[in-house]
């Protein structure tokens, strides 16, 4: 394997990181798959795209933007499709149906601004590349790579080190008796929203750069949702670690057997994988609602 | 209950007697023509621009009276870049609307999936797929009311490839989308071409991908570790915009070639120096009528020249309505070896293939940053 598709695998792991952390987090919490957050991902890129990007303020204030529009959707989404399920302790297709709902409402909105072409961030460095040795680097993938692990790391700290992460983690374990401790379980909620929200954001605006803006690029969420099944459900570390996993090993597919084969070997290598380790590699056991 | 049931079918009939009050119709004193086109979708940029040249050939035409004096009338269809809203749409523009002559979608997929309904109804259309198989059936047989007006791929592929070899380009590779049947057909003639030249290129440096794949930067990169001079890729805008992107984060200092879609708009969409890429186009963006014409009605178009073909394949089919009427049979007949001068040049149209003969006229270009340079005309002007 060259060094080359090595980073053409991180590249796209990283992003794929971004994503898996963002449905992992909302996972972890509340216990069920939020299928919105691909159209969260790319609602944000869009508003981004529009407000910043086209009126060439540069790459961190677009980043900045996306992040931002990406907690405020999503906590407008926790508002509007979840709370008053949460609070009526609803059936886990509740859930389901809801994600499935508010993510068609926001493309369907992409869509009546957008239109349904595709649109291109502007070019953020004047020398896309940097060479080492015999590998060429873009420095969007190093900017990807740098903030992401910097989110990533932020993301650790917090939920290891602050009250607030600790509020998370005890509602993620159990939301009654942490309520019982004197826990707001609801503003730790709309935390996990906000911050799910912003890792949507940032993974939106990265697919934009990375690939190109479209109403529908939310389908890419399928690659985080199968990344953080590989790391684990609901284990942060597990998502991470299963989304470079996955971005390498579609890289390695690729170059060796080339487009259509490597789709159908990456879902066989992870329905072997499920098959050997279905609770994934961090071990993770939390039962889905849905 | 029985109230509730009242009301439905109140709902019912009122829906069934307006869903179809929209339409206008055709009269003795009136054509109407069907404009179905993907206006919205991946490729709603060249649907929309095709629209427009329809219809503003549509409002010359009424402007100087009309054909034979009848005034011609137009009903807009969406595809959606879908093969099957296509369909839908079409059946109703020839079963409900009942119009008199169509102008198809823009791209070979969606007119292959729609081909062999036009068999059932006696309705021409001309559309704007360049790939020649979607003229014709599995055993080969044309489709008596399908035509198009712009040169097939067969065509552009030679045209592309030649124009390489002369510009001493030696070494290729090819990177298409193996799930799109425009991209396929540009493919055969192209390497051909090349190779029947004294050409290199190697089977290893043909890569085909489908469109939903997204790391182009790794199914590329061993076609640019080749050392390849130039890449071939007849693709459409939204992956020419990511290839080129690879290219550049690669470090490909080549040329790319591209067919119809590397034309504007797609150096503003890349938004970096195009210089080396180099593109196939209907019009001479340069020479005078056609820069005066796109000053003057292409300033909210997106593909120019997918709106002079929309625009010369409508006069054309005025032409020959106002030759022969309005029977469908007799003008498919007549578009079989109808001729017309226009704004794209002389579109003689071949009865063998629905298409237009050799010589119809198609230019070469190459981006100066991201200016268009107009290097030669195929085949060359006398």
């Amino acid at each position: 394997m060259s060094f080359q598709i090595l980073i053409n695998g991180i590249s796209t792991g990283t992003v794929y990181a971004l994503i898996a952390i963002g449905f992992a987090l909302v996972f972890n919490i509340l216990k069920f798959s939020n299928f919105s957050y691909g159209a969260t991902m790319t609602a944000s890129a869009f508003i981004a795209y529009f407000l910043v990007a086209s009126k060439g303020w540069g790459l961190v204030p677009t980043l900045i933007c996306s992040a931002l529009a990406g907690a405020l959707i999503s906590l407008i989404g926790e508002f509007v499709g979840f709370r008053r399920i949460l609070k009526n302790h609803s059936p886990s297709t509740y859930f389901f149906v809801s994600s499935i709902t508010l993510g068609s409402l926001y493309e369907g909105l992409v869509t009546l601004k957008a239109g349904t072409n595709f649109y291109v961030y502007p070019n953020f460095f004047e020398t896309p590349t940097i060479q080492l040795f015999q590998t060429v680097i873009s420095k969007e993938n190093i900017i990807m790579l740098v903030i992401s692990v910097a989110a990533l790391l932020a993301l650790a700290f917090v939920i290891q080190k602050t009250s607030i992460g600790r509020a998370i983690r005890a509602v993620s374990f159990d939301r009654d008796t942490a309520q019982l401790m004197g826990i707001n379980a609801t503003l730790i909620i709309q935390a996990v929203f906000i911050i799910s929200g912003i890792f949507g954001g940032l993974a939106g605006c990265f697919l934009g750069i990375k690939y190109t803006l479209t109403a529908t690029m939310g389908s890419l969420v399928v690659k985080g949702f199968i990344a953080s099944v590989i790391g684990g459900l609901g284990s942060l570390t597990g998502a991470v670690i299963g989304a470079m996993l996955l971005g390498i090993m579609e890289a390695i597919f690729l170059s060796t057997m080339g487009s259509g084969w490597a789709t159908i070997a990456s879902f066989a290598v992870m329905l072997v994988f499920l098959l050997i380790r279905p609770q994934g590699i961090a071990g993770s056991n939390v039962q889905e609602k849905a | 209950m029985k109230k509730i049931l009242a009301i439905l079918m109140v709902l019912c009939m009122m829906t069934t007697v307006f869903a179809g009050g929209a339409a206008e119709s055709g009269s003795s004193d009136s054509i109407l023509i069907g404009i179905l086109q993907d206006t919205t979708g991946a490729t709603a940029t060249l649907g929309l621009s095709v629209q427009k040249g329809v219809e503003d050939a549509i409002a010359d035409i009424n402007a100087a009276g009309g054909i034979n004096g009848a005034e011609v009338k137009y009903i807009e269809y969406d595809t959606a870049g879908d093969v099957n809203t296509a369909i839908a749409a079409y059946i109703r523009a020839v079963t409900v609307d009942q119009v008199d002559f169509l102008f198809g979608p823009p791209i070979a997929n969606i007119v292959s999936g729609l081909k062999a309904t036009t068999a059932s109804y006696d309705i021409p259309m001309i559309t704007f797929a360049v790939d020649p198989t979607c003229y014709t059936d599995n055993n080969g047989n044309l489709y008596d009311y399908l035509f198009c007006a712009q040169p097939s791929t067969v065509v552009q592929g030679q045209i592309m490839a030649e124009f390489a070899m002369k510009n001493g380009f030696k070494n290729f590779g090819v990177f298409y989308t193996q799930d799109n049947s425009y991209s396929v057909s540009l493919l055969d003639p192209f390497v051909e071409t090349v190779r029947a030249n004294g050409g290199t290129l190697e089977d290893k440096n043909i890569i085909g991908y489908n469109s939903t794949e997204t790391d182009i930067n790794t199914l590329i990169q061993p076609i640019i570790n080749a050392g390849v001079d130039a890449i071939y890729c007849p693709n459409y805008t939204a992956p020419l915009v990511l290839i080129k992107k690879a290219c550049d984060s690669l470090g490909f200092k080549g040329a790319i070639i591209t067919g119809l879609d590397g034309a504007p708009a797609f150096n503003t969409q890349v938004g970096a120096d195009c210089s080396n890429v180099y593109y196939i186009n209907n019009i001479d963006v340069y020479e005078e009528a056609t820069a005066k014409a796109i000053e003057e009605r292409c300033q909210n178009v997106g593909a120019p020249n997918k709106y002079f073909l929309g625009y010369d394949s409508m006069m054309m089919a005025a032409k020959v309505m106002g030759e022969v009427g309005t029977d469908g049979a007799t003008v498919a007949q007549a578009l079989e070896t109808a001729e017309y001068t226009g704004l794209t040049g002389t579109i003689q149209m071949d009865p063998e293939t629905h298409m237009p003969v050799l010589g119809t006229p198609m230019f070469m270009y190459k981006y100066d940053g991201t200016t268009p340079v107009m290097l030669e005309q195929y085949p060359a002007a006398n």
